[in-house]
């Protein structure tokens, strides 16, 4: 079993053109983005919590479990989703154009409202950490942030 | 056919209405005009010059990208594995951090808007208005708000930290990249770790844990504030 595993992956990658080994992978890594959905939208039925959230817990716990050939799947592919993370909220903020009257009536509040909870969470957040942190330069620089919302 | 034209027209229209929003955003270089903002006011005012109305571009192609949001969340779980090190080290100081930001921003979001005379569905649709988009968007639709009002108060917030974070820190006098990293990601999302991300790729990790911490923390507190009454 073992060694038709390893002679499948010293063939696999050289039988097959690039694209179709990289096709291949980030269809793997989408499929277990939507199998960790699956199952973050079935435990949410027991959880106070959003299935897609959960989904995200579990992709952490697995990633954190698992360093192999499933895990660059899922990198491979989720980079994708998170280079362009923003375009798939278009369609909700586009729901926007149906409360129109509601948030013209209401602009002053709504505009108030995010400046002043904007600031009062960044300086809560700002002055907790740097109370609690230990005042040291910091460690080497690693990658990885989301680029929009 | 017809059916499939139009899917395929309105996905090619987000995708270029998006496009057109990088754009300009990598000329203008500035928060405010940022691309999910202008893709979604491009959309809509083709939409209303068409004349085609919002469940015309949801049931077209619409909807698949919105299906799409869902595997993007997870995906978010990425960026949070990638920082297991950094938030296994400094739990303590982060967790309590992120609760301080979660909950200011969660409590005084909705009270100032009812203050000034917000509706019941504005006020529930703001609560969970510092959270990344996507979750926003489902925390909202479990107490009762309208997930597109979510998504569009988190966009603008998130927005606005981006512009306010640099400025708000220097006057507190912080200049701690985890510090700057971590606030800019628990009060603007993804629009301000993409802020502390040019500052310093050790900001952009703090902030890309912060998210995610945030995201959590947030979907927890709402629904209990709001099963106090509090909104």
């Amino acid at each position: 079993m073992r060694l038709c595993l390893s002679a499948f992956r010293r063939a696999g990658p050289l039988s097959m053109p690039p694209f179709v080994t990289t096709a291949l992978r980030l269809a793997a890594g989408f499929v277990i983005l939507l199998v960790m959905l699956w199952l973050g939208n079935f435990a949410a039925k027991f959880l106070p919590l959003p299935g897609p959230l959960v989904g995200m817990v579990l992709l952490f716990l697995f990633l954190n479990l698992h360093k192999g050939p499933a895990a660059q799947a899922v990198f491979a592919c989720g980079e994708y989703f998170l280079k362009h993370y923003a375009f798939f909220f278009i369609p909700a903020g586009v729901g926007v154009m149906v409360y129109t009257h509601q948030l013209q009536s209401s602009l002053l509040g709504i505009v108030a409202s995010l400046v002043l909870s904007s600031l009062l969470s960044l300086v809560a957040t700002a002055v907790t950490m740097h109370l609690l942190i230990k005042r040291r330069p910091g460690a080497p620089a690693q990658k990885g942030a989301t680029s929009h919302g | 056919m017809d059916r499939l034209f139009l899917a395929a027209f309105y996905i090619l229209l987000s995708i270029a209405a998006f496009a057109f929003g990088k754009a300009v955003n990598r000329w203008v270089r500035h928060p405010a005009a940022n691309a999910p903002t202008i893709a979604i006011l491009v959309v809509i005012g083709v939409l209303l010059l068409s004349r085609q109305n919002y469940a015309a571009y949801m049931h077209h192609g619409g909807g698949v990208i919105a299906w799409l949001l869902g595997p993007a969340t997870v995906a978010l779980g990425i960026p949070l594995a990638r920082q297991t090190k950094t938030l296994t080290k400094e739990a303590w100081p982060i967790c309590a951090a992120v609760v301080a930001g979660a909950v200011s921003a969660a409590i005084s979001a909705p009270l100032i808007l009812r203050a000034l005379g917000g509706s019941h569905i504005l006020v529930l649709s703001m609560a969970p208005k510092a959270v990344t988009t996507p979750v926003a968007m489902q925390i909202t639709a479990r107490i009762g708000g309208v997930p597109a009002l979510a998504a569009v108060f988190a966009i603008v917030g998130g927005a606005i930290v981006a512009v306010i974070a640099e400025p708000v820190l220097s006057k507190l006098r912080i200049n701690d990249q985890r510090v700057f990293g971590l606030t800019a990601g628990v009060a603007g999302s993804g629009f301000g770790a993409a802020q502390a991300l040019s500052r310093s790729p050790q900001a952009g990790a703090y902030a890309a844990l912060a998210v995610g911490v945030n995201a959590i923390v947030t979907a927890i507190l709402v629904p209990i504030f709001w099963s106090w009454n509090l909104f």
